[in-house]
């Protein structure tokens, strides 16, 4: 309960973020809720199992399941929208390490020396994190959209 | 009109709001269902969609215009769709109804999207481990630079000009802000400042048509869209880096 209670801050900040991002990308008005509960869903989620010792990595792709099976629960047709997951797990992407990949590329080709072997560590390293974070959401993603198919399937047969 | 031509338009209408492939294909089928047409096909792209009917062996091309976002038509768009394929839409109807769903604005204002642009970066910069004066630095530089972009885009500049500018505007007075040395992080509020420029539904949407194979190309260019976007947002960021350095 703790751990929770000092994770809520962070997590009520992303939940914020998942509603403005539904916001800007034009979602009606009846998914900026969604979109809050599933942001904060997703980050809670990622950073519990991340602080219970699992790998950042794994606790992302679970969070990102479980960002489509909430979007799921709470939008007012129970449908996956793509909107409410988008803004849920951007929160979750490497958006910094992206941008800070791409700057480091651009870095990279005009500095020498140990700024270049220090450019080209940071490239790397954000690469990496960034590729890693990427394929943990697509992955969370299609396990989520699977499990709410298969869950309507049981429902409906 | 033609069946073909109509169903061709409803469907291109969704992609150029936002819509997947899947959906701008459910649509084209739900207006030949109410036109008792069985036997149409179309292909989807980014730049143009193509269909016809497999008995005659003629195909329509439409053009697909600028590709921006406005989910409160996509939304009216799947719910005709989905009227239309229980049968509830006459034909007759739909040309006025798709020009009823194209003139639809936006679901929220200049100055609300600008405001949620603003709060947008600063949560953000919050959650990457900033503090308040990050926080403040964030949503100024951000809603500077969406005010722009919104103005750019109603005055038809094409989407990679316009997101440039307004990359350019909120990094450089992110980095100005940070020159006075007041927040614990930095780069993760420069980031914040631009985060409202990340194309998410291109990737979302390119990543849905992706995993369909008749969508695979659709998909593939709504990434490189994606890619463009992003390449164009980091050199922005990078040359305020380097003139404020």
């Amino acid at each position: 309960m703790e751990l929770m209670l000092a994770l809520l801050p962070n997590a009520l900040c992303a939940a914020g973020t998942a509603a403005m991002l539904a916001v800007v990308f034009t979602a009606p008005p009846r998914y900026v809720l969604p979109s809050f509960a599933c942001g904060l869903a997703a980050l809670l989620a990622r950073d519990l199992l991340a602080a219970s010792g699992m790998n950042v990595h794994w606790a992302t792709a679970v969070a990102s399941a479980g960002a489509v099976i909430a979007a799921a629960a709470v939008t007012p047709e129970h449908a996956v929208v793509p909107v409410v997951l988008i803004a849920a797990v951007l929160p979750l992407g490497a958006a910094v390490a992206v941008f800070t990949a791409m700057i480091e590329l651009l870095r990279v080709s005009s500095v020498e020396g140990a700024a270049l072997v220090d450019a080209s560590v940071k490239l790397s390293a954000s690469l990496g994190k960034a590729f890693t974070t990427f394929v943990a959401i697509a992955l969370g993603l299609q396990i989520g959209v699977a499990a709410v198919r298969a869950a309507r399937h049981e429902q409906d047969g | 009109m033609e069946p073909i031509d109509v169903a061709l338009r409803f469907g291109v209408l969704a992609l150029e709001n936002g819509g997947t492939g899947a959906l701008a294909d459910r649509a084209f089928a739900s207006v030949l269902k109410s036109a008792g047409v069985n036997d149409g096909f179309a292909v989807w792209r980014l730049d143009s969609a193509s269909g016809g009917r497999t008995c005659d062996g003629h195909a329509l091309v439409h053009a697909v215009g600028p590709v921006g976002v406005n989910l409160r038509r996509v939304w009216e768009i799947a719910a005709l769709t989905d009227r239309a394929s229980r049968g509830a839409v006459p034909f007759d109807t739909f040309d006025a109804e798709i020009d009823h769903i194209a003139a639809l604005g936006p679901s929220y204002g200049p100055w609300t999207t600008v405001a949620a642009t603003a709060l947008l970066a600063g949560l953000f910069a919050r959650t990457q481990n900033g503090d308040w004066a990050g926080f403040l630095i964030a949503a100024g530089a951000a809603a500077a630079g969406q005010a722009v972009r919104v103005w750019l885009l109603a005055r038809q500049m094409a989407i990679p000009a316009a997101t440039f500018a307004a990359a350019l505007l909120s990094a450089v007075t992110a980095a100005f802000g940070l020159q006075f040395r007041l927040v614990s992080d930095a780069p993760g509020t420069l980031m914040a400042a631009v985060i409202y420029l990340i194309p998410g539904l291109p990737l979302i949407n390119g990543f849905f048509d992706m995993v369909t194979p008749r969508f695979l190309v659709l998909g593939a260019q709504r990434l490189a869209s994606a890619v463009l976007i992003v390449t164009l947002t980091a050199i922005a960021v990078a040359l305020a880096v380097a003139v404020m350095r």
